[in-house]
C-alpha cells in the first residue's frame, strides 16, 4: 500500500491529525477514569438498585 | 411524599414482542433458505429458480429481516418495558408509541416486498430504496422523540445505565443512517448514492460496522444491564465499570469501521486507525461482558433452574467471543486469511444467533409470563429450546469457521513452480459438505425458535394480559439539593439533554477524524486518466449487477498480495472507482473476485458469459452460483437511462452535456455488437445460423447489458 501512504503526508496540515487524535484519546480516558474513581459510593449503590426497585 | 397513581403501557411491549417472534421466525426461515441454496444449488436451479428467490436478493432480505425486524423489534420490546419501569413513568405518548410500532412494521413489510423484487441500493445492510430510508428516518425520530419525552417527565432522578445505551443507540443510528443513505433518486425505485468508490466504501463500512455496534450491540447491552439484574434479582456487579464500559465503547467503536477494508484501495492511514481502535475495543467489550457475567457471582445455582439466565449466560459468552474475534480479525496477518471467507459469516452468526438471539429468547421467556400474569407453559420445552439453540449455534458456526480457514489457506497456496495450487472452483467444491452441515445447524436453531413460539403461545393462552399495569410513585421534586462534592457525571446523569449532546460529540469525533479528510481533500484519491465513465449499456448492466445482488458473493477488489495478483491480475487502485455509485467491492467471495473480469488475463468470451449466466454449472462444474435464465428472457428497460446519466453527471461523472439524448443509440449499437458476437460463436460451435430477427431480439435482452459490464471490469487500467 505504499502507493497511497505518501498522499496523506502531502496534505497541508495533515500532521495535525495523528497528534489531535492522540490528544483527544488521552484526554478522554483521563477524564473518564477521573470521574469514575471519585464517584460517591452511596449514590452508586442507589442507582445500581434502580432496576430492582421498579414496582 | 405524595404518591402519584399511573399506569405502565404494556400493549406496546406486547406488540413489539409479538413482532419480534414473528419476524424472527421469518428471518431465520429466509436464512435457512439461502443456506440451503448454497448446499443444494442444482436442486434450487431446477425447481425453485425464480428470480424473486435468487440468492443475491434473498440474502439481503435475510440480513435486513434479522437486523431490523427481529433484533429491531427486540430492542423496542425491551426498551418500552424497561424504560417505563426505570423511570417510573408511562411512555410519554400512546399515539407516538402506536405510530412507532405500526410504522416500523410497515417498513419491514416494504422491505420484504421490495428486496425480492430486486429494488436495492446495493450497499450491505442499507439496501432499502431511498423512500424507505426516509420512512426509517421518520419512524426512528418518532421513537427517539417518545423516548426522550418520557425521560424528561420521569419520576426517578438518576438515569440508569441501560438508558444511556438507549440514548446513544438513538443518536448514533440516526447519524449513521442519514449520512450513509444520502442519495439522489433517478426514479421512484432507484437512486445513486452521492459518494463514489473509496469514499462510498469508507462511509458504508463506517455505517456497516457501527450498525453492528449501535443496533446489534449498544441497545442489547442496555437490555443486558436491565434484564440480567432483574432475572438474577441482584444489582449489576459494578456500576462504575458500566460507566467506563459505556463511554469507552461509544467512543472507540465509531473509529473501527475501516477494519472491514484492510488491504483494499483505502488509504493506509485510515486502515491503521481502524486496526488500532479495533484492538482497543476489546477492553470495553470484555469489561461489559465481565460485568454481565459477574452479576451472577454467588448466584450461579440460579442459572441451573432459571431458563432466562441460561439464555443470557450463553448470550453474554457469545458477546465475549465475537468481541474477542473482532479485534483479532482486524489484525492484518489474521485478516489476510479470513477476509472474504466464511469465517466472517461465522463471526457475525456468533453475534446474531448467540448474542442477539439468545438474549432475545431469554428476555421473552422472562417478559411474556409477566405480561400475562402467569408462569411459562412448559419449563421442559424452554430447556429443550435452550439446549438445541446452543447446539444449533455450534453446528452452524464450527463448519463455517472451518470453511473460512480452509478456503483462506487454499487461496494462498502456491506450487514450488510459482503457480497457484488451487483454482477458485476447487475451493468451492471443498467447502460443499460444510455448507450442508451449516444448513443443519440453522434448521436446528430455527426448530428451537418454533418450539419457543409454541411454548409462548400456550403461556399466553393460560394467562390474562395486563394491558395497563397500575403503579404508584412519588413525583420528582422540582428542586434538587445535590449532595456536597458531587461529581459531574452524576450531574450529567440527571440531565438527559446534556447527556444526549455529549454522546453526539463523543461518537462524532471518530467519524469526523476519519471521514472529513477523505471527503474534503480530493488529492486523497489519485485520479487515473484512463479511467472513463461506463457506456450506457455497461451502466444498465451494472445496475442489473446491483439488482441481482452479485456483490453478495463477488468482490471487486484485488488486494495487493501475491496470491491475489497471481489469481486476478494487478491490484485495485483507488482511482479506478471514482465513478462507482455505489461501490461494489463486496465483503465475501463465495465466487471469485470480478474486479479484473474483463482483462486479458481473465477474459472469457461473450458466449461463455451467456452460457454461464444461463446455467453456471455448464461452464463451471461444481459451481454453487444460481442460474439467471430471466436475464435471457427479459428485455432491458432503458426508461430511466437519461435520468440515470444526468443524475450521475450531477454527482461528478463526466458525461457530456446532452449525452442522455443520444445515449440510447450508443446503447443499441453496443448491444447489437455483443449479441452478434454471441450468435456468431454459437453458429460456429453448434453450426446454427441466426436470423436478423434473432439478433434484434437478443440485443434487447438484459443479459447483453450484464455481459457488457462484466467485459468492461478492470479494463480501464489495461488501456492506459
Amino acid at each position: 500500500m505504499r502507493f497511497v501512504s505518501g498522499v496523506f503526508d502531502g496534505m497541508d496540515g495533515a500532521t495535525i491529525y495523528p497528534i489531535f487524535s492522540l490528544l483527544v484519546f488521552v484526554v478522554f480516558f483521563v477524564l473518564l477514569f477521573w470521574w469514575v474513581v471519585r464517584l460517591d459510593n452511596t449514590t452508586v449503590e442507589e442507582i445500581k438498585n434502580i432496576p430492582l426497585n421498579d414496582k | 411524599m405524595e404518591l402519584e397513581k399511573f399506569k405502565y403501557d404494556n400493549v406496546s411491549v406486547r406488540n413489539f414482542a409479538f413482532a419480534t417472534i414473528t419476524w424472527g421466525v421469518v428471518g431465520m426461515l429466509v436464512g435457512l433458505t439461502v443456506a440451503l441454496q448454497l448446499a443444494f444449488p442444482n436442486w434450487f436451479n431446477e425447481y425453485l429458480g425464480f428470480k424473486i428467490l435468487v440468492f443475491g436478493r434473498l440474502r439481503p432480505l435475510h440480513t435486513n429481516a434479522i437486523i431490523f425486524a427481529f433484533v429491531g423489534n427486540g430492542i423496542f420490546t425491551g426498551v418500552y418495558y424497561s424504560l417505563q419501569r426505570l423511570l417510573k413513568t408511562r411512555m410519554w405518548s400512546d399515539k407516538l408509541s402506536n405510530i412507532h410500532f405500526w410504522g416500523w412494521q410497515f417498513i419491514i413489510l416494504c422491505a420484504a416486498l421490495t428486496l425480492p423484487l430486486g429494488y436495492t441500493q446495493g450497499k450491505e445492510y442499507a439496501e432499502l430504496v431511498w423512500w424507505i430510508d426516509i420512512l426509517i428516518a421518520l419512524i426512528w425520530v418518532v421513537f427517539g422523540w417518545n423516548m426522550f419525552a418520557t425521560i424528561l417527565v420521569r419520576r426517578v432522578r438518576h438515569i440508569y445505565v441501560a438508558i444511556w445505551f438507549y440514548i446513544a443507540t438513538f443518536v448514533t443510528v440516526a447519524i449513521l443512517h442519514i449520512f450513509n443513505s444520502l442519495a439522489i433518486p433517478t426514479s421512484l425505485m432507484h437512486s445513486y448514492p452521492v459518494y463514489a468508490g473509496v469514499q462510498d466504501a469508507l462511509v458504508q463500512w463506517w455505517y456497516g460496522h457501527n450498525a453492528v455496534a449501535f443496533f446489534l450491540t449498544t441497545p442489547y447491552l442496555g437490555l443486558m444491564y436491565y434484564f440480567v439484574p432483574k432475572a438474577a434479582n441482584r444489582p449489576i456487579y459494578s456500576y462504575k465499570l458500566s460507566i467506563v464500559h459505556f463511554w469507552a465503547l461509544i467512543f472507540l467503536y465509531i473509529w473501527a469501521g475501516p477494519h472491514h477494508l484492510l488491504y483494499t484501495a483505502l488509504p493506509d492511514w485510515a486502515q491503521s486507525l481502524g486496526v488500532v481502535f479495533s484492538v482497543m475495543l476489546i477492553a470495553p467489550s470484555w469489561g461489559g461482558m465481565l460485568n454481565g457475567l459477574l452479576t451472577l457471582r454467588g448466584a450461579w445455582d440460579k442459572v441451573r433452574d432459571d431458563v432466562t439466565l441460561k439464555f443470557m449466560v450463553v448470550a453474554i459468552t457469545a458477546y465475549g467471543m465475537s468481541t474477542f474475534e473482532g479485534p483479532m480479525l482486524s489484525l492484518k496477518s489474521f485478516n489476510v486469511i479470513t477476509h472474504f471467507t466464511d469465517w466472517i459469516v461465522a463471526h457475525v452468526h456468533i453475534g446474531g444467533l448467540g448474542w442477539n438471539g439468545m438474549l432475545t429468547f431469554g428476555m421473552l421467556y422472562w417478559l411474556i409470563p409477566r405480561l400475562y400474569r402467569t408462569k411459562i407453559y412448559s419449563m421442559k420445552l424452554a430447556n429443550v429450546h435452550f439446549w438445541i439453540a446452543t447446539l444449533g449455534i455450534l453446528l452452524w458456526a464450527i463448519p463455517m469457521y472451518w470453511a473460512g480457514w480452509v478456503q483462506g489457506l487454499m487461496w494462498q497456496q502456491f506450487e514450488p513452480t510459482g503457480e497457484l495450487t488451487h483454482k477458485f472452483i476447487d475451493t468451492v467444491t471443498t467447502l460443499h459438505p460444510l455448507y450442508i452441515l451449516r444448513s443443519l445447524g440453522g434448521l436446528i436453531y430455527l426448530t428451537g425458535a418454533l418450539i419457543m413460539t409454541y411454548n409462548l403461545i400456550m403461556t399466553i393462552k393460560k394467562g390474562h394480559f395486563v394491558a395497563e399495569e397500575e403503579v404508584e410513585a412519588p413525583a420528582l421534586t422540582k428542586t434538587y439539593n445535590a449532595p456536597k462534592g458531587e461529581y459531574w457525571h452524576h450531574q450529567l446523569e440527571r440531565r438527559p439533554v446534556q447527556f444526549l449532546i455529549l454522546s453526539i460529540i463523543v461518537v462524532a469525533i471518530g467519524g469526523i477524524v476519519e471521514i472529513v479528510p477523505l471527503l474534503t481533500v480530493k488529492s486523497n484519491i489519485p485520479t487515473i486518466s484512463s479511467v472513463k465513465p461506463l457506456t450506457p449499456l455497461e451502466l444498465e448492466g451494472r445496475d442489473i449487477y446491483v439488482r441481482e445482488g452479485c456483490y453478495v458473493c463477488h468482490s471487486q477488489m484485488v488486494r495487493p498480495l501475491r496470491f491475489e495478483t497471481a489469481r486476478y491480475g494487478e491490484y485495485s487502485k483507488p482511482g479506478e472507482f471514482v465513478y462507482d455509485h455505489p461501490f461494489q467491492w463486496g465483503s465475501k467471495r463465495t465466487g471469485p473476485d470480478l474486479g479484473r473480469e474483463g482483462t486479458k488475463k481473465l477474459k472469457k468470451s461473450n458466449y461463455w458469459h451467456f452460457n454461464h449466466l444461463n446455467l453456471p454449472k455448464v461452464t463451471s462444474q461444481g459451481s454453487v452460483m444460481p442460474a439467471y435464465p430471466w436475464l435471457l428472457e427479459d428485455d432491458l428497460s432503458t426508461e430511466h437511462l437519461s435520468s440515470k446519466i444526468s443524475t450521475l453527471r450531477t454527482l461528478g461523472v463526466p458525461y457530456d452535456d446532452g449525452y442522455e439524448d443520444i445515449a440510447k443509440d450508443d446503447l443499441s449499437a453496443q448491444a447489437t455488437e455483443v449479441a452478434k458476437d454471441i450468435l456468431e460463436e454459437n453458429a460456429k460451435i453448434n453450426n446454427e445460423q441466426y436470423s436478423q430477427e434473432k439478433l434484434e431480439s437478443l440485443s434487447k435482452k438484459e443479459i447483453i447489458a450484464v455481459i457488457a459490464y462484466l467485459q468492461r471490469l478492470g479494463t480501464d487500467i489495461e488501456n492506459k
